[in-house]
């Protein structure tokens, strides 16, 4: 394998590494943001219903 | 309304994904072997996209810096942030494959020449940017520095693309050939799908990453709800 071809594996490496990487992260940090957003929703939900009018009141 | 945002969401990844692997397999098996640098010249039909992909990118943070602005609307600060976020990964990119070109046909990785000087300031303002936006916590006022910030860091664009026409610089000019960068039609035809995958995956994630904005926003909101209903307690 000549020098060259070891430079242009490791350029597509870098561009493939760095794009799933980031694809990946968001990815991730989206299901898990999803989740905390399911569970303060199933919090809201099982409060006493006159907590949650006078949340819906207040609530802009 | 949440299902046909994430359909589309999907839809473009998948789309991007098939873009990408036929600009790859045109980068290896359409476009030919150049002549005087070999098969290390492919690295042209991913570093040029890559550039494009950050330019554009900070194009739009600009553009939403100025709609943010004047209409004070937080979509554009989070279409802005997202934006140079991804720009500066690809501005990245630039560098560094550029620099894996580099090495081989330049002898070196790199070279202080105005191209080059100016990626690399380019990238360090856009870092800044980013420090910028973790420094402040009051989030108007982070926003409308961030805009000002990027609308001035925007001018690193322009001074990039033409460097090589301004000042003597050993780097190639794509649109008008030079020193070994001739370029063939089948050469030019991979360069523009790539640009189009290049362009379709930059969608793709500028997409993905203002919703994750918007789903920190609406936890954000949820916190705040559930905070204020403790206190009445």
């Amino acid at each position: 394998m000549s020098a060259s071809i070891i430079y242009l594996a490791a350029a597509y490496a870098v561009f493939w590494g760095v794009s799933f990487t980031l694809l990946l992260t968001i990815w991730a940090r989206q299901r898990r943001l999803e989740r905390e957003v399911a569970a303060l929703e199933a919090r809201l939900e099982r409060m006493a219903p006159e907590e949650r009018d006078r949340d819906r009141r207040t609530h802009v | 309304m949440k299902n046909r945002r994430e359909i589309v969401g999907l839809a473009l990844v998948l789309a991007a994904g098939v873009a990408m692997l036929t600009a790859l397999g045109m980068a290896f098996l359409y476009a030919p072997r150049e002549a005087t640098m070999g098969d290390v010249q492919r690295i042209f039909y991913f570093h040029v996209p890559s550039a494009w992909v950050g330019f554009l990118a900070f194009f739009v943070t600009c553009l939403a810096g100025v709609a943010y602005l004047t209409q004070g609307r937080r979509r554009w600060d989070i279409l802005a942030s997202s934006s140079a976020t991804i720009g500066l990964a690809f501005i990245s990119m630039t560098v560094i494959t550029g620099a894996l070109w580099a090495r081989p046909v330049w002898g070196t990785y790199w070279t202080w020449e105005p191209r080059l000087t100016i990626s690399a300031m380019q990238l360090l303002i856009y870092v800044a940017y980013g420090m910028l936006r973790g420094s402040i916590d009051h989030a108007e006022r982070r926003a409308r520095f961030a805009a000002v910030y990027g609308i001035v860091a925007f001018v690193t664009v322009p001074l990039s693309w033409f460097a090589i026409r301004w000042w003597r610089s050993i780097h190639p000019d794509i649109l008008v050939g030079g020193d070994g960068m001739g370029i063939t039609p089948r050469m030019g035809q991979t360069l523009l799908v790539s640009l189009a995958a290049f362009t379709l995956l930059y969608a793709a994630l500028l997409w993905q990453r203002v919703r994750l904005k918007e789903t920190r926003d609406r936890l954000d909101g949820l916190h705040e709800r559930i905070d204020r209903l403790d206190r009445y307690r």
